[in-house]
């Protein structure tokens, strides 16, 4: 599939799991299950790797997958998301100094892949560089988001929660394609869409 | 003024299917990730300190053998050691910024840089190179921690003589 198409009012309307809180429950925080989540760790540095594996597992992280550079990364990717089903890859951790194929290389594949359960694949980008640059980098090749190192388990915490609870639009023009660079202030609430004419997308951007 | 090709956006709304597989309806207030969970999983980084002495010696060793090797091949797969010597400074400045062992943070992050522009033809690159691999070995067998004491300060100077004199 190449192209977004609007899903079947079946897949739309996907119940919870079972014992999971109801939308019209209090406004009480919910607790995430990530047991069924599969995460992608793309790090040169085994120690690294094998340190951030076990904290995604203390988490709840059902299964991780580790790969130390992004050219096996990308084969990881390419045979476990082929086509979209429950055992893909749902978040990729990504390094972003690695030899073979760097973070930037990497990051630029999975959003030129003709899959969508490639292309629109989650990545937090995990870099020790703190510059402005790297941050405007990794955004302009489509990275959801960034956590600087040293890692620490609170920050990646919060940014899988955020890559859970605030998944922005995706946007493609001629230079870019990715995460919208404008942070949304409410969670677009509807089915699976494109839209293409700018009025639309002025318009989704004052609703959200 | 007319719409060319290049002016056309299109954007993508996707259903969240994250939060379903979390476990959570679409739409909803914020999932959260037990914190005892985060706090178990910060504990298992801060005993892994445990191993750190032993991690940075074998990264330091490999660094080191790189160099060796650099030196030994001359021209020919140059930059292919230097590419690891890239990578292995890299990797100690992650793993000792990770138990803020700044000193070693900051000869890491200084080898990483140079080889960012090191001209390998020129023996006083090679000297740099040399001179921050022997200010690492001696952070870590003195186990110096801080990088504001004064046996610091004395070893960041032996690096920055070098790279005024030589670069």
């Amino acid at each position: 599939m190449t192209e977004d198409e609007p899903q079947t009012d079946a897949e739309t309307e996907k119940e919870p799991k079972t014992g999971a809180k109801d939308t019209s429950e209090s406004q009480a925080t919910s607790q995430l299950d990530l047991g069924d989540f599969k995460v992608l760790i793309v790090e040169d540095f085994p120690f690294i790797a094998a340190l951030v594996a076990t904290c995604l597992r203390e988490m709840g992280v059902g299964k991780v997958v580790t790969a130390e550079h992004g050219k096996t990364a990308l084969t990881k990717i390419q045979s476990m998301n082929q086509f979209e089903n429950d055992n893909n890859i749902d978040v990729v951790i990504l390094d972003w100094l690695m030899p073979e194929m760097d973070g930037r290389q990497l990051l630029k594949a999975i959003r030129t892949h003709k899959s969508d359960s490639i292309r629109f694949l989650p990545v937090i980008v995990c870099s020790a560089y703190t510059s402005e640059t790297l941050v405007k980098e990794s955004r302009d090749l489509g990275a959801n988001e960034v956590v600087v190192k040293p890692i620490s388990a609170g920050e990646l915490a919060r940014r899988i929660q955020y890559v859970i609870n605030n998944p922005r639009p995706y946007v493609k023009n001629q230079s870019f394609f990715g995460p919208d660079r404008r942070r949304q202030k409410r969670p677009f609430e509807g089915k699976d869409k494109r839209v293409n004419k700018p009025q639309d997308i002025k318009n989704n951007h004052e609703q959200n | 003024m007319n719409k060319t090709n290049s002016d056309k956006v299109e954007m993508y709304h996707r259903i969240n299917r994250l939060r379903l597989k979390a476990g959570l309806p679409v739409h909803g207030p914020a999932g959260v990730i037990d914190p005892k969970t985060v706090k178990k999983a910060q504990a298992h980084i801060d005993d892994k300190e445990e191993e750190y002495t032993d991690e940075v010696r074998d990264v330091l060793e490999k660094l080191s053998e790189s160099w060796k090797a650099f030196k030994k091949d001359g021209k020919q797969n140059a930059e292919q050691w230097i590419e690891k010597i890239y990578n292995y400074s890299n990797n100690v400045k992650d793993l000792t910024s990770m138990y803020d062992h700044d000193l070693m943070t900051h000869f890491g992050l200084s080898l990483r840089e140079f080889c960012e522009d090191i001209d390998i033809e020129r023996e006083e690159h090679h000297v740099i190179v040399q001179a921050h691999i022997d200010v690492m070995w001696v952070t870590y067998e003195q186990q110096l921690r801080s990088d504001s004491s004064e046996k610091a300060e004395e070893l960041k100077k032996v690096v920055a003589i070098a790279i005024d004199k030589y670069s």
